[in-house]
């Protein structure tokens, strides 16, 4: 059924990258702010937004990585934001960087770790243990769908690193798979 | 490229398919040569392919319901335009502050507090300051300033919570205002005044005009808004988004609006906010925080509803909807009732529940000139006894088994890793069997799946060799990640190679979830599928399993492909669609059926059309042929209800008629909606609206029904002849095409009210009545009367009678059930 006005149809597309991209794009978020499920909200909401004063044809072939990327910035400028106003504690992050560009800290493991700790498969607590750059890149391409193209666009990275970064992940969780035999759910993979 | 080792990450890359094609080329060949890089290319896909199934089933959160639908609005207004997104914080306090009911004085301090904190807390922006307008602190910003800095002040936080929250019908306010704006009107976060005695305003300004003021006018509780306002505030009041009420906060009437998501009913809400509720479209998030026993963590996703109100039929005297044949919302909530849960409100859609049964309604003799028949029953409304419930059911030609036309299927099966629970491909195979079984030998069937890659699994082939098609059914197991789109291409393609002249010709999708892999976007499907559609090949989608279900996505599928959406929970449920119901799933008899209801206000006062809300048309879309709307299967009933409220016996007898403009409530007291349909919502409503508000100063407190003044420029409006003395209470209005045809045919008929009881009326209206007050109790609808599990199941018991299958029995004990999970004490 279409029951759509001409200016509804026109703007069709954002509604469909609304259903889309909502869920997929708030799942990421809300790890890069530490699962501040609200903030998450917040800056998803504004990329919408965003997106709605885009030209169509301006970001339509890139749509995916450019709502990435809008969500990627406005979550990190939050985190900038608030280690400026958090310099007083103690074991603060430096404030100059975003995130992912020092190298790999460990900053985010705890929340990531902490969430759902009974029901979650080893191969998360594995993934949750990888460098903060490898994590990010793994759910860009596996839980986001991304291309290393993409990738590279939403993080402002060349291709070839990603391709390491991605490389490096799935070499470490392998190692790590074959020195736990009790790996769980490794029912539906062929090869395993 | 030799020299390559174990750990170089073209491996990666090569196994993940993201090599450039002349690098691959290369690669491939060079594999040839090397077990150990194959293998080490298998160990990839492994882990990868495992990483992909974990991180799928990872719990997926949402947007509330108010913030997505105001994106939705955003779009719909199609500006270029650029309200400032974080400015909303500004005018919070007015919120607060009457929610806390303290004094106006205690108001202007807090803004003393919050502002100057949001102020310093406020970045440079980057991304935040799209163009340039000074973008005022975040809500999370001033929370944790204000929390920071004032951590004593009791209730503050909680104060500040609310606010945050409001953040979002204000988003809703402000895309109104953008819509019905042709200037380039801006919305400046520091321009945002309050005035405790004189309502906030909302403060706009050319943008041609617009300085680098930073100034806040009138922090201090001036009474006299600066001349630049007064326009603006004009502007506001045509879009219907600034409060109506000029009188004080505590001479504001306190005006009671149905339970939002829990919400205390008798609460007082500020004007400004039960403005928008009222004029903007309600919409109840898809998270309901309050309520416990719903399903916790499921990414089950489902589009919300806002239920139909009533409407007045001087104001609105035409109802048009889309026919639905759907059912999946009925085993949707049997599922989440029988795993324990209350269904989400927003998967319980009562037009699918109520065409989910069958009705023995008369189906059209063989020499009928239409393909279906309709017949209205009008009895007593069992959960609100002085209001009338008039059914229209409709019943498609049946197609007794054998005279079914030859049929050309495709099935495009979803067989990703997530497909391998029992409830899923397993339960896919047998439906699909048990439907091969019942295909006779002139039947085609071929298979397409799709997973990581899509493919042609068996080629279109004869029923008459039965064992083929089984014997690849039975081997598909599943592995690896969606790429629907080009799955669905190549069952459309197969479908149209074997294409079968006025046969069936139809692809049926089966899948746990959505189509998540490639560049294919939503956009592109459905046009894709609206594409195909015209070349004769209709889709039906099948919905199976549970966590990652797109509901609302196969839904649309179904529709663009003039096809039905099923959902499958059970073997019995795929032998209900697939083989009992094997007609109607696979021949259309007509499409693009359009329902348009004329009320006679001389009869009827005011009615509410129960379900289909997704389904509303523009009453001008009635006749347009170019609007697709819904199909009728074979021996398909479509049931729609109305509930109607009767002009009072001594009006009718004066047959006079309302004013056009007049106001009225619901037994809720809400505003009826005057807008003749709820998708015409445009500029030229505006003066009406605004009439509506300067009613609203007037109306005095929570009355049942307010009364109004009568119009100083308009007489009320005249009842024609036919009105007044033809008795008749509706006239329904249906236009439908042939399946393979382009142009409507129309057919209508007048209902009188023969003033039928409860009692008297026939099972099939007993059961459906009751199958839609369940649906209304499960939302804790406002409409739901006196409807309770225990008079719902003695509803439905009365209307047992015919029931071949067994299904009205199982709904009975479905209310039961429902009954223990949500309501155990009552007895």
């Amino acid at each position: 059924m279409d029951s759509s006005s001409p200016a509804t149809a026109e703007n069709q597309w954002v509604c469909e990258a609304l259903q889309r991209y909502e869920g997929p794009l708030l799942r990421y978020t809300l790890r890069l702010l530490n699962g501040d499920l609200e903030a998450a909200r917040d800056v998803v909401q504004d990329a919408f937004v965003k997106l709605i004063q885009q030209d169509r044809s301006a970001v339509e072939d890139h749509l995916a990585p450019w709502l990435y990327r809008v969500c990627r910035n406005r979550a990190l400028d939050r985190i900038r934001k608030e280690q400026r106003m958090q310099t007083s504690l103690p074991d603060a992050p430096n404030t100059n960087g975003r995130l992912g560009s020092s190298d790999d800290t460990h900053r985010e493991q705890p929340a990531e770790q902490a969430q759902h700790p009974e029901t979650r498969s080893r191969l998360l607590t594995m993934v949750a243990d990888l460098p903060e750059r490898q994590r990010e890149v793994l759910r860009l391409k596996f839980q986001g769908d991304l291309s290393y193209r993409e990738i590279a666009e939403v993080m402002d990275l060349t291709v070839s690193h990603v391709g390491v970064l991605i490389h490096t992940g799935i070499q470490t969780l392998r190692q790590r798979m074959i020195g736990s035999p009790a790996t769980a759910r490794t029912t539906s993979t062929p090869g395993t | 490229m030799n020299d390559i080792n174990t750990n170089d990450p073209r491996l990666t890359a090569y196994a993940l398919g993201e090599l450039e094609d002349a690098e691959r080329v290369e690669f491939e060949s060079l594999l040839t040569e090397r077990e150990d890089l194959r293998a080490e290319i298998d160990a990839i896909r492994a882990v990868a392919s495992e990483l992909h199934d974990e991180l799928m089933h990872e719990p997926t959160p949402a947007l509330s319901g108010e913030q997505r639908e105001a994106i939705k609005a955003g779009a719909r207004s199609g500006s270029s335009l650029r309200l400032v997104g974080e400015g909303e914080t500004t005018i919070r306090p007015a919120a607060w502050w009457w929610r806390a009911g303290i004094s106006g004085a205690a108001a202007v301090l807090l803004l003393g507090v919050a502002l100057p904190l949001a102020m310093r807390g406020r970045t440079s922006g980057g991304e935040l300051a799209i163009d340039k307008t000074p973008a005022g602190p975040t809500g999370g910003a001033v929370r944790e300033n204000l929390a920071e800095s004032d951590e004593k002040t009791e209730g503050l936080a909680s104060q500040l919570e609310e606010a945050t929250r409001m953040k979002d019908e204000l988003a809703d306010a402000r895309t109104q205002l953008e819509k019905s704006s042709s200037d380039a009107l801006r919305l400046t976060p520091n321009e945002i005044v309050e005035y405790p005695n004189d309502w906030p305003e909302l403060s706009l300004r050319r943008a041609q005009t617009e300085p680098e003021s930073t100034t806040l006018y009138s922090i201090s509780g001036a009474t006299n808004p600066p001349a630049a306002n007064r326009r603006a505030r004009e502007t506001v009041a045509r879009t219907r988004v600034a409060p109506a009420s000029k009188s004080a906060p505590d001479q504001t009437p306190a005006m009671q609006f149905p339970s939002q998501s829990g919400a205390p009913d008798g609460e007082a809400k500020k004007p400004a906010q039960q403005q928008q509720e009222n004029s903007l479209t309600l919409f109840q998030s898809t998270l309901n925080d309050d309520a416990d026993n719903f399903e916790p963590a499921s990414r089950d996703r489902y589009n919300p509803i806002v239920e139909n109100e009533f409407l007045g039929v001087a104001a609105a005297p035409l109802s048009t909807f889309s026919i639905d044949v759907d059912t999946a919302s009925y085993s949707m909530v049997r599922r989440q009732l029988r795993d324990g849960y209350r269904p989400a409100p927003d998967s319980v859609r009562l037009e699918e529940l109520i065409n989910y049964f069958d009705y023995k309604y008369d189906a059209p003799s063989p020499g009928d000139h239409d393909p279906f028949r309709a017949n209205v029953e009008v009895a007593t409304c069992p959960w609100q006894p002085e209001h009338r419930l008039v059914r229209i059911g409709i019943k498609g030609m049946e197609i007794p088994h054998n005279d079914r036309p030859a049929t050309n299927l495709v099935f495009l099966l979803d067989v990703s890793g997530s497909m391998s629970d029992q409830n899923k491909l397993p339960l896919v195979k047998q439906g699909l069997m048990r439907l091969v079984d019942n295909l006779t030998v002139d039947d085609r069937v071929a298979i397409v799946v799709y997973a990581g890659a899509s493919g042609l699994v068996l080629d279109s082939t004869f029923v008459s060799d039965k064992e083929t098609i089984l014997g690849a059914l039975d081997r598909l197991s599943a592995g690896g990640s969606t790429n629907g789109g080009a799955g669905i291409e190549l069952a459309y393609k197969v479908a149209q190679d074997h294409f079968i002249k006025d046969g069936v010709n139809r692809v049926i999708l089966a899948t746990d979830g959505d189509f998540n892999v490639g560049v294919t976007n939503n956009g592109d499907l459905f046009r894709l599928i609206e594409e195909k559609t015209k070349s004769g090949v209709f889709l039906t989608t099948l919905g199976f399993g549970t966590g990652n279900l797109n509901d609302a996505m196969l839904e649309q599928l179904a529709d663009k492909g003039n096809g039905m959406c099923a959902y499958i929970d059970t073997i019995e449920e795929a032998q209900k669609v697939l083989i009992d119901q094997m007609s109607g799933s696979l021949v259309t008899i007509a499409k693009d059926v359009k329902i348009q209801v004329e009320f006679n206000p001389a009869i009827v006062k005011t009615y509410r059309l129960l379900g289909y809300e997704n389904r509303a048309l523009a009453a001008k879309d009635f006749n347009d042929d170019t609007k697709d709307a819904g199909e009728i299967g074979a021996g398909h009933t479509v049931t729609a209800l109305y509930e109607i409220e009767p002009v009072a016996m001594l009006a009718r007898a004066e047959a006079q008629p309302e004013a056009p403009t007049e106001q009225r409530r619901g037994r809720d007291g809400r505003l009826m909606k005057q807008a003749e349909d709820t998708n015409v919502e445009s500029a030229e409503s505006a003066p009406a609206e605004s009439a509506v508000e300067s009613k609203d100063e007037s109306a005095a407190p929570a009355p049942e029904q307010p009364t109004v003044d009568p119009l100083r420029y308009q007489a009320p409006a005249q009842l024609n002849e036919i009105a007044r003395t033809s008795g008749e209470m509706l006239t329904v209005k249906l236009r439908y095409k042939q399946p393979g045809g382009d142009t409507s045919t129309l057919v209508q008929f007048p209902v009188h009210d023969e003033g039928e009881t409860w009692d008297q009326s026939t099972g099939d209206f007993k059961f459906a009545a009751s199958v839609a007050a369940f649906g209304m109790v499960l939302r804790d609808s406002s409409y739901k009367g006196n409807a309770t599990f225990n008079s719902i199941m003695d509803w439905a018991r009365a209307g047992e009678s015919t029931d071949p299958h067994g299904y009205r029995k199982a709904f009975v004990d479905m209310v039961a059930r429902a009954k223990q999970i949500m309501d155990p004490t009552s007895d």
